[in-house]
């Protein structure tokens, strides 16, 4: 004699055109069904428990230990963090993206690009009031990087920097001031001030030797120093390095912002409106003068 | 119609839920000028183009909406900021009717900018550079005479710890010996009283003074006995050389007391 169990499920199979969870049903008693009790009468105790202090909720503040020093007043710092108010933190970009974005038409390498550029494809933020100071480059993908640009970013490590000059394209390395990064991210907003450009200011100390170091193609080094570097570490990765002067782009690749200069095109002291489409120059000598400094 | 000038006194009060003045949205003084809604206006055309605005918008409303802009008062060009009224050229260009010698900073804002920077960035480039540069040249000198110094200390370092193996050999072989002196002192206290005794006591001191004094006048009397051996090993060594008379003249041998001294007591 077969059981109940066994009935049911041969009658099942049966019945059923296709046996699949949507058929099929626990059994009866499988599962507790138990309700939730609301309002004041439902659920006895709300989630207190029976009696006691936990029932009239007479909680100590969070991270009371009972009258010795708690932990999170134990310790009033942490070596690990000091000085982090005076670094920079810079957002990553690898060299895959980078191409990606090139290859999907969502940066546009005939003309030079900077931090203007790549936050126009709208697939980052930056935030200098949070100590962000632009982009860096990573290593991540310089294998198959095949672009030939004219990038300008803020960080770069010397494999990124290779990978760049190797199809022919060049990179800089430029710090951009919290109020000038402010302006080169979201120039729309900044020229709806309807204020001058600024001037770009100088890194701080700390990172002086970095933006005029040749090796790391600082935006304050020699150019001629900047040149030999290429050839070097064209030499040291074992590289052909292409020719400037033969490619079709070489305007492009050779344009360069001036240190003090915000956008391409663009110099301080000049009022740009994008509602009339003029852009108004100073003729005050002292202000000529101050924006020319 | 009589032509009619509107004023508007404003009081600068708090708008809800503001902390602030509210003298930049209201100013405190204000010249309303005949608006399209104003029903004041002469000209039936201008009544009949405000007929045809059926969007039941408020005025303002409407002119956000399509842009529009009227121009800054006297009193409003005085009152609102500079920045304020920059963002409004900003926004809506020259219909604003903003001067565009507001755009630049004043005078006193570039002073105030000169300022600020000459203290915010005192170097110029080439003077960061060169402090950079200085600084890693003090960092690499101080780190090379460091490495320097621990190389001659690290030379020295096996002669220093046969110094200190010494030094401590030293004090162990003199802790020892203390010791040892203690104890045979003890032995010798215990051998004159016949039993052992604490050296802190009274009695080991007293013992030990007897036992002093013993061994000085033993010493004393050793010392006496000493000299007088040695006196008499001169008068015999004297005496033997005396009989000789007929000796050479090379005679290397420091003046010798007479004879005459060898009669008497020895000296004392």
């Amino acid at each position: 004699m077969t059981s109940s169990g066994t009935e049911k499920a041969l009658s099942l199979l049966r019945r059923l055109p296709r046996v699949s969870i949507g058929n099929l049903g626990p059994n009866p008693g499988a599962h507790n069904e138990k309700r939730r009790g609301r309002g004041i009468y439902g659920g006895k105790t709300h989630g207190a428990g029976s009696g006691g202090s936990g029932q009239r909720q007479n909680f100590m503040r969070v991270g009371y230990e009972t009258g010795n020093t708690p932990f999170y007043l134990r310790f009033s710092y942490q070596t690990y963090y000091k000085g982090h108010h005076l670094k920079l933190s810079y957002t990553p970009l690898c060299m895959g993206k980078l191409q990606m974005m090139i290859d999907t038409n969502r940066l546009r390498c005939d003309v030079p690009v900077d931090v203007t550029q790549l936050m126009a494809t709208g697939l980052f933020s930056i935030s200098p009031q949070q100590k962000e100071g632009g982009f860096m480059l990573e290593n991540e993908g310089i294998d198959h990087f095949k672009a030939t640009i004219n990038i300008e970013v803020q960080w770069a490590n010397e494999a990124v920097i290779a990978s760049v000059e190797r199809n022919g394209g060049f990179i800089t390395t430029a710090y951009f001031d919290p109020l000038s990064l402010t302006a080169a991210i979201k120039p729309v907003e900044f020229f709806g001030r309807g204020i001058a450009i600024p001037r770009r200011m100088l890194p701080p100390q700390h990172l002086i030797d970095y933006y005029s170091d040749p090796k790391n193609r600082g935006y304050l080094a020699d150019p001629a120093e900047v040149a030999r570097e290429r050839f070097l570490l064209a030499q040291k990765y074992g590289y052909e390095l292409p020719d400037v002067n033969a490619s079709p782009n070489k305007d492009i690749l050779l344009e360069r912002k001036d240190p003090r200069q915000i956008f391409f095109g663009l110099e301080p002291g000049w009022v740009v409106n994008l509602k009339d489409k003029v852009i108004l120059k100073p003729t005050d000598p002292e202000l000529k003068e101050h924006f020319a400094s | 119609m009589l032509k009619m000038s509107l004023y508007r006194v404003i009081e600068a009060g708090y708008r809800r839920g503001g902390r602030r003045l509210s003298t930049h949205i209201a100013p405190l003084f204000q010249e309303t000028t005949p608006t399209q809604q104003e029903t004041f206006s002469e000209n039936e055309e201008d009544i009949i183009e405000q007929k045809r605005n059926k969007s039941r918008l408020k005025q303002w409303h409407f002119a956000k909406y399509h842009s529009q802009i009227q121009e800054l008062t006297d009193d409003e060009e005085q009152v609102l900021s500079l920045r304020f009224q920059r963002k409004l050229y900003g926004s809506y260009g020259a219909i604003s009717g903003i001067s565009s010698a507001k755009l630049w900073p004043s005078k006193e804002e570039l002073a105030t900018e000169k300022e600020r920077e000459s203290i915010t960035y005192p170097h110029t480039v080439q003077e960061m550079i060169n402090i950079a540069k200085e600084q890693k040249k003090q960092e690499e000198k101080l780190l090379k005479e460091r490495q320097e110094d621990l190389v001659r200390k690290v030379a020295k370092l096996k002669e220093w710890k046969m110094e200190v193996n010494k030094r401590v050999a030293k004090q162990e072989k003199e802790a020892q010996e203390a010791k040892e002196k203690k104890e045979r002192l003890i032995e010798e206290v215990r051998s004159i009283l016949g039993y052992r005794i604490d050296p802190k006591d009274e009695r080991f001191k007293e013992a030990l003074l007897k036992k002093e004094m013993e061994d000085k006048k033993a010493s004393k009397a050793a010392k006496k006995l000493a000299r007088q051996q040695r006196l008499i090993e001169r008068l015999t060594e004297a005496s033997a050389e005396v009989p000789s008379a007929g000796r050479s003249s090379t005679d290397d041998e420091p003046n010798r007391d007479p004879p005459s001294n060898t009669s008497g007591s020895p000296e004392v």
